[in-house]
């Protein structure tokens, strides 16, 4: 290998300064440079709307008998039927949040980031904040890609649609990607705190997408109005068509699901800053 | 300048850097010695910040590291060769960092040739020889240009040419005015390159001098010298004022004179020598020699 002699004072030495924004920059720069940043969105992206176009496909048919059939038919409406990815991409953005944060304890980078960035809050911020930028486009994009796509599908077949200007449907979309985007963080700040990617994963989707879920069917009704609080049953105003009454309302929703998502934030800062790198 | 006082760390049980004052210089390379586990890592990661120090505190030129404007051109460090990410590039994972400080990417490219790896720079530094790691971590090191070098282990996996790069590459920095700080268990190469040795062992400093004066003190001439007239050599020697140490065995241990000189002095006063025999202490004995008693020291304090 060819070695050199080291350069005297670079001429751009005097402006360097360590800046929120450069390290916002460079998070971003680093999921930039991952293949797997872009398999995952992509992943994401292509199973959200397939699987919306799959069921409009495979429900066509029932559509109309189910909307009469009560709440238990499968198909029970269009918007529901055409997000039926909805749970992929949550899962696939979750395990992405879980990444971005653990990934540096894998290699040891992390050491170096703190090392230049030893105002350890920054570099918690920028992660969270460019994965934002990442994750949200592309939830916004696959949710109403499948929106669109499927009820193009159920429209061909001649069934029942929906429009994009339905209120409802603008409250489930928008809605799915804020969920999609809420649970990255959540996998975010979980991978920060425990600094393992396995572990996290199995938090992630054993104790947040899956055990309220779980625990919501089997503990007795006299439960629900604390397991209403549990992250994704806070989502469900927001995600699913019907406004249960058995739920959070709207806006109580969002404001429950925004407050673990910070939580989760606060314990990963809380541990980032008082441990050791 | 680095200045490092009463720095104490404890994991468990274990005290792994214990009381620990020192200062680093700038102008010079100053080695930081010490056998495995002695405490020299734990160091480096809290004059970084890296670590929480239990006790006491350290200031990289007159400030806490964490308050600099660029704590990178303050201190650029080398801790650990495979700190990089396998899937991302050299020149990407080097732009990452640069990024956090406003680092060009035009001194990305300068420190890439610098350390030899232009040619790699846009491979996946996965596929990385342990030497090919260690100067990607020394390229993050002078990312900053900065005005202290701290290098844990840097010539670790690093072939001849390597080593030989990396000390004149130190030389250089220190020459420039630089601090230079780097760490290694072995004295042979703590030989060629430092000036100033500061010498840890079960995390605490057991001797922090320059290098001149520990080579002087380890490798002084001494001649063991046996003889039936060891006391009238022993007179005629100190007359001259020159050091000699009778033994139990009745041999005379000379320092600072020559073989050939003890022999014409014996001669002329006409005393028969029986073993005229140079001891010749290499640093790497003198240097295990004080590890050893430091770690039969702390043996003994914890039984007592
Ligand atoms: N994170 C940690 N947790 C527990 N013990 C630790 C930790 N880091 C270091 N130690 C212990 O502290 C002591 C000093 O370790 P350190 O790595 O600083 O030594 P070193 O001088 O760098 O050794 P080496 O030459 O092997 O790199 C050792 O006993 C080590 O086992
Ligand atoms: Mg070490």
């Amino acid at each position: 290998m060819s070695t050199d002699v080291a350069p005297k004072v670079s001429s751009d030495q005097h402006s360097l300064k360590l800046s929120f924004a450069r390290v916002l920059k460079s998070e971003i720069l680093k999921l930039r440079t991952l293949r797997s940043t872009w398999i995952m969105l992509l992943a994401m992206l292509a199973l959200f709307v397939a699987f919306g176009a799959l069921a409009a496909l495979s429900t066509t048919g029932q559509i109309s008998d189910g909307r009469n059939g009560g709440p238990q038919n499968f198909g029970l409406d269009p918007v529901t039927t055409v997000l039926a990815g909805a749970s992929f991409a949550v899962l696939i953005m979750s395990v992405f949040g879980v990444l971005s944060g653990a990934r540096e304890y894998g290699s040891g980078m992390i050491r170096a980031t703190l090392a230049f960035v030893p105002r350890r809050l920054y570099v918690l911020s920028a992660k969270t904040i460019a994965l934002m930028i990442f994750v949200i486009p592309v939830a916004l994009i696959a949710a109403f890609g499948a929106f669109v796509l499927g009820m193009a599908v159920l429209s061909a077949a001649g069934s029942e649609t929906v429009a994009l200007s339905d209120p409802d449907a603008q409250r489930v979309l928008f809605g799915t990607a804020m969920n999609i985007t809420g649970l990255s963080i959540i996998g975010l700040a979980l991978g920060m705190a425990m600094r393992s990617m396995p572990g996290a994963i199995a938090t992630v989707i054993g104790g947040v997408l899956i055990a309220p879920a779980l625990l919501t069917a089997l503990l007795p009704e006299s439960w629900r109005p604390v397991l209403k609080f549990l992250p994704s049953n806070a989502a469900a105003p927001f995600t699913e068509v019907q406004v249960r009454a058995d739920m959070l309302a709207l806006v109580p929703g969002i404001i429950v699901f925004v407050a673990w998502v910070i939580l989760s934030l606060v314990i990963a800062g809380f541990l980032l800053v008082r441990r050791d790198a | 300048m680095i200045e490092v006082r009463n720095l104490t760390k404890r994991y468990g049980k274990v005290t792994a850097v214990d009381d620990v004052t020192f200062t680093v210089h700038p102008g010079f390379v100053t080695g930081f010695l010490g056998p495995n586990g002695a405490g020299k890592s734990t160091t480096m990661r809290m004059i970084l910040g890296l670590d929480k120090p239990d006790g006491g505190s350290v200031l990289v030129n007159g400030a806490a590291y964490r308050s600099a404007r660029a704590p990178v051109a303050e201190i650029g460090a080398l801790l650990e060769a495979k700190g990089f990410d396998k899937a991302r590039s050299a020149r990407n994972h080097l732009l990452t960092l640069a990024t956090t400080t406003g680092i060009s990417a035009k001194r990305v490219d300068e420190v890439l040739t610098l350390v030899g790896l232009s040619e790699v720079a846009r491979s996946k530094a996965g596929g990385f020889s342990l030497g090919m790691g260690q100067r990607l971590g020394i390229a993050v090191a002078l990312l900053g240009d900065p005005r202290m070098v701290m290098l844990d282990e840097p010539v670790n996996g690093l072939d001849p040419d390597g080593v030989l790069w990396i000390r004149n590459l130190l030389r250089q920095l220190a020459d420039e005015g630089r601090t230079v700080f780097l760490s290694s268990h072995l004295m042979t190469e703590m030989e060629l390159i430092a000036d100033q040795l500061i010498i840890i062992g079960r995390g605490k400093i057991l001797a922090d001098t320059t290098m001149r004066e520990f080579i002087a003190a380890s490798s002084a001439n001494r001649v063991r010298v046996a003889t039936p007239g060891a006391a009238e050599l022993r007179l005629r020697l100190e007359s001259r004022s020159i050091d000699c140490e009778l033994l139990d065995t009745g041999a005379l241990i000379v320092s600072g004179v020559s073989a050939a000189d003890i022999g014409q002095e014996a001669f002329a006063a006409g005393i028969v020598l029986h073993e005229l025999t140079p001891l010749a202490a290499s640093l790497e004995e003198a240097f295990m020699e004080l590890t050893r008693d430091s770690v039969q020291f702390h043996t003994d304090g914890a039984a007592a």
